[in-house]
């Protein structure tokens, strides 16, 4: 009885935490309704990257990463403890885009992103988006209004908002991934 | 049965761990050297008091004096009963992306009473904040025309105060790159960046105080 109870917990343990890994960001429609600006949706704050790495060999590959891309990677770094995490600032021109009448229109984003490092995965935490000017970034991006209040989609930013900020945080998952 | 308690405290010690953060101010990003100012809406935020305990709940810009800010109020949620935090009873304040350090009303002198000093960079090993003295520049020149056609840097604060090692130091407009660079020579990873004059500029301050922490211990 024993032993099966205690296989019984370690499953459920596993389970619980497995079904919290997300492999990728995406945006989902949540309940919230707003007037005027619609039907709110939200991407998931964080998503793995799951390798057979040692936590100190994908500290090695995050960092060297950030370093390919930077010439001064500690411009970016808010903070940073090997083997566990990195914590960067970016910032990402024009990454909000809409599209409205045939014109685009686009501002600069700014968010943080957290590294959690582990053996075996690396997981990404994104937090505080903001939206602005690359001087300035003043307001604060909780989710997008992609829907209409009655839930049909926005033609100016259903498929176009969402797929670019999407898009561009998958590919910093893809470029841990294909790192060797 | 003590086996099974011990495989539910397991679990609950497993689970909750995953759920614990450890508490980092980190800046918002932005850079802007123009004049930032504390708002009076409810929003959330954090006050660390004196005695180093943490208050997280509704904050608000309180009392002013001019635009500067005289206290701040806190409540835990909306309908309960808000307390006014002065300067002397806390260290520091996170509202609204801003930072906000209490330190000497008179900054020669360590003691005494304290003010609100609404931060431009906050970090470990050098801070910069905005100086309440501060000329700001309003830009413009006066064409042939008489019209202001033409500004620069309008809003801009034409001077800075530097926090280190508990020392302040006053960074200004016309002279930053010699005052930058005695307060920021025990760093020599940095000092080698300061000859990039394009990036060591004072309009660049967020960036240079952030560049100086990071690099600091390497």
């Amino acid at each position: 009885m024993k032993p099966f109870l205690f296989i019984i917990s370690l499953f459920l343990f596993f389970s619980v935490q497995a079904q919290e890994k997300n492999l990728e960001f995406k945006y989902v429609q949540t309940d919230e309704k707003k007037a005027i600006v619609g039907i709110k949706s939200v991407m998931n704050s964080s998503a793995f990257v799951l390798n057979d790495k040692t936590a100190a060999e994908n500290y090695e590959m995050v960092y060297g990463i950030i370093a390919k891309k930077y010439d001064y990677p500690e411009d970016i770094i808010l903070s940073a403890t090997p083997s566990e995490e990195i914590v960067i600032q970016e910032q990402a021109p024009g990454l909000y885009e809409t599209k409205s009448m045939g014109f685009v229109n686009s501002f600069d984003m700014s968010y943080n992103m957290t590294f959690l490092i582990r053996d075996g995965s690396i997981e990404c935490v994104l937090s505080d988006m903001k939206l602005g000017n690359t001087a300035a970034m003043t307001e604060n991006m909780e989710g997008l209004y992609l829907h209409r209040k009655n839930g049909k989609p926005k033609k100016t930013m259903k498929g176009i908002t969402d797929l670019k900020i999407e898009n561009y945080f998958n590919s910093i998952l893809s470029s841990l991934k294909s790192e060797k | 049965m003590r086996k099974l308690i011990t495989i539910i405290a397991f679990l609950c010690v497993g689970l909750t761990s995953t759920a614990q953060e450890g508490r980092t101010f980190y800046n918002s990003g932005n850079s802007s050297t123009t004049k930032k100012y504390v708002g009076a809406s409810w929003l959330q935020g954090t006050i660390i008091l004196a005695d180093g305990s943490e208050l997280n709940g509704q904050v608000r810009g309180y009392s002013y004096k001019g635009n500067d800010i005289n206290s701040f109020r806190y409540r835990l949620k909306k309908g309960d009963k808000a307390r006014t935090i002065k300067a002397d009873a806390c260290t520091l304040i996170s509202y609204d992306g801003l930072i906000i350090l209490s330190l000497p009303k008179n900054l020669k002198k360590k003691t005494g009473k304290r003010k609100f000093y609404v931060t431009l960079y906050y970090g470990e090993h050098l801070t910069v904040f905005q100086n309440p003295k501060a000329q700001i520049s309003e830009g413009g020149y006066a064409s042939a025309s008489g019209n202001n056609a033409v500004s620069f840097n309008e809003g801009q604060m034409l001077s800075f105060l530097a926090l280190k090692n508990g020392e302040i130091s006053k960074l200004t407009a016309l002279n930053f790159r010699k005052q930058m660079r005695k307060i920021t020579s025990d760093n020599k990873k940095f000092m080698e960046r300061t000859s990039d004059k394009k990036w060591f500029k004072y309009g660049n301050i967020y960036k240079i105080a952030h560049y100086y922490n990071q690099t600091k211990n390497q």
